[in-house]
C-alpha cells in the first residue's frame, strides 16, 4: 500500500498549484465536500480570475459552462435496455454502471487505503467512508 | 514497437472539438487514446512540468497523455487483436475530500452478446473483446470500447487528498506518490474485460444472460459454476471470504509458477499442550518473507502494560528484552504501528515477533514499511493469542517451553483454494465493484487485478509474476 508522507507531497502540491493558478484563464472548480456528495449539483463554484488570478464569483455564463461540463463529465448514464441487432446479436449499453472506479481514503492512522468499487453511488460512498476495503484498512491500522 | 498518430473525433455528448491522441503498441493490438478533454484541460492542461521518470512530457496534459500511452501500449503489447480498441478517456474533477479521493474509473462502454463468433452462445461479452472475437468492430466508430475518467484536481487542491497526486514518471519510482502508470493499468484491465456484469450483490444477470467471467467463476465447495446458479447461490457465494475461485484452464496451468507458499505458524513444544499444531497467519508488508527453513525459537511474551499484554511500542524493558533475545517475542496489537512494535523487539534480539489481534475476527496482515526491519513478522487472531499466553503462564524469564516455528507451508499456495485455483476477492462484507471481479488480497505475490493497487507491482501482466494474462486468454482474449 501507498504510504502517506505529506510534506513531500504538500510542497509538490503547493507548486503545482501555484502554476496552475498563474496559467489558467477559468480554471479553479472549488466545490465544498458536501456539495461534490450532494452530486455535483449544487454548491459553491468560484473561478480564478485570467486577469487578476483571484478567486471571485463566476458568471452566468461562466456558471452554465461548468455545469455543463460537469454534467458532460460525469453524465451517469443509466445502463440501456438490450437492443437486438440486424445479425442476430445483442447490446447493452453499460453506461456507468459498467464503471470500475479506483477510491483512495486516508484512514485513521494516516495511512492510504484504496478500494475499487462499481458506479458513481458507491464511489461517492467510498469517498464518504460509508464503505471501505475492510480487509486492507485493518492492515494498516495499528 | 509503437507507433503514434492523430486524429480528430467530434464527441456530440460533450460538443467539444477533441484532439484525438491515439498509442499504438504494435505486438498484439492497438488501443488508441481518445482524448475528451477540451483545449486547455486535462490532458490539454499547459501547466509546465519539469520531465520525471522517463516522462518526456514539459507540461501536466502532456505528462498525463504519455502516462496513458505507456500504459495502454503495455497492454496492447500483451493481448492480441486486429480490431483497435479505442479508450475514450479524460481527466476531470472527481469526487474528492480533504482525505479521499476518487482516483480514477473505467469499465466496458457495451456488452454484447451472441455476436458472429462468439465462443459462448447467451453470453455477454466486453466491447473489445466482443469485436477481437468477431473481427469486426461491435461498437459504433464513434464510440468508445473502453470509457476512463480520472481525477484532474488529485493532490492539488486542499479539498482533494492534498500532497498525494498522481506520479506521471514511468519508472515505477512513486515513492509516496500515486503512480498513475499502475492503475492505469489496473483500471484497464477491468476495461478490457475482468470484470462481471452480473450484479455480484443481488445475483441478478444482465437481461438474464450470464458474462463470460461467469463461466470460470466456481463454488470451490459446491463446484457449481456461477453461470448455473441461482440468484441467491451467486449473492451467497460472493461473501463466501474464500469459497469462489477461477477454473479457467490456463489461470489454473499457471498458478504454482505465480502464487507463493502460504505462510503458517507451527507451535510445538513440551508446554504447548492442545495449543499445539499449525495456525493461519497474516503476513507482513516489511521485514523478510517467510521461507524454508522457518524461524524458530522460544515463543515469549512481551509485557508492559499493567493487565498483562505487552505493546512492545517503546524499547523493551531489561526483563522484556532477556526474555525475547533468541526468541519469537509475541506482542499485542494495539497503540503503535506494527513497524514500531517490530524494531522494538528487533532492538532486543529477538529472531521474529508475532502480533495477537486485539479484535475477533479473520486474520489479515501487518502493514507499513521500515527497510530496517529484518527479523519476520506475522499476526494472528485473537483467539490464538489467548490460547498461546495462557500456555505461557508459567514460563522461566528466558524460556516457555513452547516453540513457535514461522515458515511455509509447502501444500497450500497463498490466495488459492485446496485445489490451486486462485481465489477472488469475496470478503463477508460485500463490497461493490471490488467483491468478484477482483483477484484475493490473499495472493503471493500481490497481483495487479486485486482491489488494491499495492506498491510492490513490477507492471509485468504474465507468468511468473502476474495472473492478469492467463485470465484474459481464458476468456478469450
Amino acid at each position: 500500500m501507498y504510504n502517506e508522507h505529506i510534506i513531500a507531497g504538500a510542497e509538490r502540491a503547493r507548486r503545482m498549484r501555484g502554476t496552475v493558478g498563474a496559467l489558467l484563464a477559468v480554471a479553479a472548480v472549488a466545490l465544498s465536500p458536501s456539495a461534490q456528495a450532494a452530486g455535483q449539483q449544487q454548491g459553491i463554484v468560484v473561478v480564478r480570475d485570467a486577469e487578476t488570478g483571484q478567486l471571485r464569483a463566476p458568471t452566468a455564463a461562466e456558471l452554465k459552462a461548468l455545469r455543463t461540463r460537469e454534467a458532460q463529465l460525469q453524465p451517469g448514464q443509466p445502463r440501456s435496455g438490450a437492443m437486438q441487432r440486424a445479425d442476430g446479436s445483442t447490446q447493452v449499453r453499460l453506461g456507468d454502471s459498467g464503471m470500475v472506479y479506483s477510491v483512495m481514503r486516508r484512514d485513521a492512522g494516516g495511512n492510504l487505503v484504496m478500494e475499487c468499487v462499481t458506479g458513481s453511488p458507491a464511489a461517492d460512498a467510498a469517498v464518504r467512508n460509508r464503505k471501505s476495503a475492510a480487509k486492507r484498512s485493518e492492515e494498516q491500522r495499528p | 514497437m509503437s507507433t503514434h498518430k492523430l486524429s480528430t473525433l467530434q464527441h456530440a455528448a460533450a460538443a467539444l472539438a477533441l484532439l484525438c491522441v491515439a498509442c499504438a503498441a504494435q505486438a498484439g493490438a492497438t488501443i488508441t487514446i481518445v482524448n475528451g478533454n477540451a483545449p486547455g484541460e486535462g490532458f490539454n492542461d499547459p501547466t509546465p512540468l519539469a520531465p520525471v521518470g522517463g516522462n518526456a512530457g514539459t507540461t501536466l496534459g502532456q505528462q498525463r497523455l504519455i502516462a496513458f500511452q505507456h500504459a495502454a501500449d503495455i497492454w496492447a503489447s500483451t493481448i492480441n487483436s486486429s480490431v483497435p480498441i479505442r479508450v475514450g478517456a479524460s481527466f476531470v474533477p472527481l469526487s474528492c475530500t480533504e482525505s479521499s479521493a476518487v482516483l480514477g474509473s473505467a469499465g466496458a462502454n457495451d456488452i454484447f452478446a451472441d455476436f458472429p463468433g462468439a465462443p459462448k452462445p447467451n453470453t455477454w461479452y466486453p466491447s473489445a473483446l466482443a469485436s477481437k472475437l468477431a473481427g469486426m468492430d461491435q461498437a459504433s466508430p464513434d464510440e468508445p470500447h473502453i470509457r476512463a475518467r480520472f481525477n484532474s484536481r488529485l493532490g492539488l487542491f486542499p479539498d482533494c487528498l492534498p500532497g498525494s497526486s498522481f506520479y506521471l514518471g514511468l519508472d515505477n519510482k512513486h515513492g509516496d506518490l500515486i503512480d498513475l502508470v499502475s492503475v492505469l493499468l489496473h483500471e484497464m484491465g477491468h476495461g478490457l474485460g475482468f470484470q462481471t456484469f452480473t450484479d455480484a450483490e443481488t445475483g441478478e444477470q444482465v437481461e438474464n444472460k450470464p458474462s463470460v467471467w461467469d463461466h470460470f467463476l466456481i463454488d470451490n465447495r459446491s463446484n457449481k459454476l456461477w453461470a448455473n446458479m441461482s440468484n441467491a447461490e451467486r449473492k451467497a457465494s460472493a461473501v463466501s471470504g474464500d469459497g469462489l475461485s477461477w477454473n479457467g484452464a490456463n489461470v489454473r496451468s499457471a498458478v504454482p509458477f505465480v502464487l507463493a507458499p502460504q505462510s503458517r505458524m507451527a507451535v510445538s513444544g513440551a508446554a504447548a499442550g492442545e495449543a499445539s499444531g499449525n495456525y493461519e497467519v497474516g503476513d507482513a508488508s516489511f521485514g523478510p518473507a517467510l521461507g524454508e527453513p522457518a524461524v524458530s525459537g522460544q515463543l515469549m511474551p512481551v509485557v508492559d502494560q499493567e493487565n498483562g499484554s505487552g505493546l512492545a511500542c517503546a524499547p523493551l524493558s531489561e526483563a522484556n528484552a532477556l526474555a525475547v533475545k533468541g526468541n519469537v517475542a509475541l506482542v499485542d496489537r494495539g497503540a503503535c504501528g506494527f513497524t514500531v512494535k517490530a524494531k522494538n523487539v528487533q532492538d532486543a534480539g529477538a529472531r521474529a515477533m508475532v502480533v495477537a489481534d486485539n479484535a475477533p475476527g479473520a486474520v489479515t496482515g501487518l502493514g507499513g514499511s521500515d527497510g530496517t526491519i529484518v527479523i519476520p513478522a506475522v499476526r494472528i487472531t485473537q483467539q490464538a493469542g489467548v490460547l498461546l499466553k495462557a500456555k505461557l503462564a508459567s514460563r522461566s524469564p528466558t524460556a516457555s517451553g513452547v516453540v513457535a516455528s514461522l515458515g511455509i507451508n509447502p501444500d497450500r499456495l497463498a490466495g488459492a483454494d485446496q485445489a490451486n485455483r486462485i481465489l477472488l476477492y469475496t470478503p463477508s462484507e460485500f463490497s461493490r465493484g471490488s467483491s468478484v471481479s477482483h483477484y484475493s488480497t490473499d495472493a503471493k505475490a500481490n497481483q495487479l487485478m486485486e482491489p488494491a493497487i499495492n506498491g510492490d507491482l513490477t507492471r509485468e501482466l504474465k507468468p511468473p509474476r502476474d495472473l492478469s494474462y492467463p485470465l484474459f486468454i481464458d476468456i478469450g482474449w
